[in-house]
């Protein structure tokens, strides 16, 4: 039998990698569309200039590693749209450059670009520039105040519902105001609502493992019951570890990224419960407010055991089963 | 063209230890040092004289008592000999206690790196004086370490040798991290390599269309 090895994303549907990334691009719109009625154009000037410094980035990359210009899918322009909308809406352009270049440069293209790459480049390239710049990173502009094309230093900045949570407050925010958005945040991961119809809708589309980001929440979700933060109920940390920050945002469009995810639905199952309990356990125990990046960043190097281990154990009890239903015939896996 | 070629193949050979057989950035010796230590400009100046104390050293030991010992205690008495060395080493620099701080483990840790272990292990016995290859595997390991210090310098506090180089970079503290040290070492790594390649591939294209030109012309 000859086999034939292929890259990921492993598509076993009739969608191709051009229609999967244009789904998730689909479904970011409408976190731009909120986030420009919320911080104004800016917004749109922020995903642009991402957008473009990730295409070109991988353009130049690939003319330099002698492939050629490779623009078989949208997976620069999907890195580009989700690195400003993990950012606050006042964040200065050179920030947002720096992470998409990192995204690509460093994270996508040294390990063989799209398809290839070990770790998500959003995440990655977000990650890198809160380490550098953590005070920019999580100071937010106020909902519903038009910002300044150029950074100004009179937009008034606030701090998060994670940060009052990170310091053993209680929110003051009402839920109806979470889920609609309506409070200081990264400009793309406050609308409660709007994501779980993007994720509606990557889910009709086949475009998100429900498997996995079900499981992610419910792993989040358990460790929220499990050990509320500060004085807060286990039902009001539940609604408030959900709801803030970046822990949903993620779950729809970092951890189901097709190609730093396991296979078989039973390792997504458990590398999405894992990685949700991972990210509030650093949230919980660590030094920044908003830590689910890096949870993310260290679950993408699991996949790789978690597929060899369950694909192991499928084959063990697939030879089993073979066995079992005829003695005489020599399992070949 | 094929002079050039050859020319450029023998400065390779002969530069081998310093850029293209670089201990730390191709054999990958020594790691440790050129990603968790070289945070400064001083921290790879001070590290790369400490080696060089301990290379110098090693290769007086093997050349004196290298032949009366088996090789597998050449180690202990490498270690050994080295961590003397560096006692007298950090009282001499005791004057930069800053450095001392900086580089932690990673200053005693010289007297039993892998650069010593790598020599002790037989890496002396190839061919030519001990001295004169404990000098170019120490020449490949300063430059490795004092680039890559400096750059990291450089880019994570916009300071070179602790003055302030006002060059306009924006300051990416991560790089002063480890693992900012591994991106580094990854890229200059493989910039080393890839301008090798170029070269290499540059100088063989000019020949090859000379001669085909010449033979058309012929």
């Amino acid at each position: 039998m000859k086999l034939s090895a292929d890259y990921p994303p492993h598509i076993r549907s009739r969608d191709t990698s051009l229609s999967l990334m244009f789904d998730v691009v689909v479904a970011l719109l409408p976190l731009y569309g909120l986030a420009v009625f919320f911080y104004g154009p800016r917004a749109l000037m922020l995903a642009l200039i991402s957008a473009a410094t990730c295409i070109l980035s991988d353009a130049a990359c690939s003319l330099l590693m002698g492939r050629g210009l490779l623009l078989r899918d949208l997976s620069p322009v999907v890195t580009g749209m989700i690195i400003p909308l993990l950012l606050p809406a006042s964040i200065s352009y050179t920030v947002v450059i720096i992470a998409a270049l990192f995204s690509s440069l460093v994270i996508k293209q040294p390990f063989g670009g799209v398809g290839q790459n070990i770790f998500n480049p959003a995440a990655g390239g977000v990650a890198f520039v809160t380490l550098c710049w953590p005070v920019d990173v999580f100071s937010y502009p106020t909902p519903l105040n038009t910002l300044p094309m150029t950074s100004s230093p009179e937009v008034v900045l606030e701090r998060s519902v994670s940060y009052t949570l990170h310091l053993g407050g209680r929110p003051t925010s009402d839920y109806l105001d979470l889920l609609l958005g309506n409070v200081p945040g990264p400009m793309g991961a406050t609308h409660i609502l709007v994501m779980l119809a993007c994720l509606f809708y990557l889910w009709v589309r086949r475009g998100a493992k429900i498997n996995m980001t079900g499981s992610f929440i419910a792993g989040a979700a358990a460790w929220a019951l499990l050990f509320p933060r500060g004085s807060l109920s286990p039902f009001e940390s539940l609604c408030y570890e959900l709801m803030s920050g970046s822990l949903l945002f993620a779950a729809i469009f970092l951890i189901s990224d097709p190609v730093t995810s396991p296979k078989r639905p039973i390792a997504r199952t458990l590398y999405g419960a894992a990685g949700g309990l991972l990210c509030m356990a650093f949230r919980s125990l660590g030094d920044m407010e908003e830590s689910v990046i890096f949870g993310i960043l260290v679950m993408n190097t699991f996949v790789w055991l978690l597929d060899t281990r369950v694909e192991s154990l499928y084959h063990r009890y697939r030879r089993e089963r073979t066995h079992e239903s005829d003695p005489t015939q020599i399992p070949q896996d | 063209m094929r002079a050039t070629l050859r020319k450029y193949r023998k400065i390779r050979t002969e530069s081998g230890h310093i850029l293209w057989n670089n201990p730390v950035l191709t054999q990958g010796l020594a790691l440790p040092f050129a990603i968790a230590a070289t945070t400064s400009l001083k921290n790879g100046v001070v590290l790369s004289a400490a080696m060089l104390g301990a290379l110098v050293c090693s290769a007086l030991v093997y050349r004196r008592f290298g032949a009366r010992f088996e090789v597998w205690m050449h180690p202990i008495l490498y270690s050994s000999v080295n961590l003397l060395v560096l006692l007298g080493f950090m009282r001499i620099i005791s004057g930069w206690p800053a450095v001392i701080d900086s580089l932690g483990i990673y200053l005693p840790m010289v007297a039993s790196n892998t650069l010593i272990m790598h020599m002790a292990s037989g890496g002396l016995k190839a061919e030519g004086s001990a001295l004169v290859q404990s000098l170019r595997i120490w020449a490949g390991f300063s430059f490795a370490v004092c680039f890559l210090s400096a750059l990291r310098e450089l880019l994570g506090a916009g300071t070179l040798w602790g003055i302030p180089m006002g060059v306009g970079i924006p300051s990416l503290s991560p790089m002063l991290y480890p693992f900012g040290g591994f991106i580094l070492v990854g890229f200059v790594a493989a910039g080393l390599k890839g301008l090798d390649r170029l070269t290499l591939r540059i100088l063989s294209r000019r020949g090859k269309l000379k001669r085909e030109g010449g033979v058309a012309g012929e």
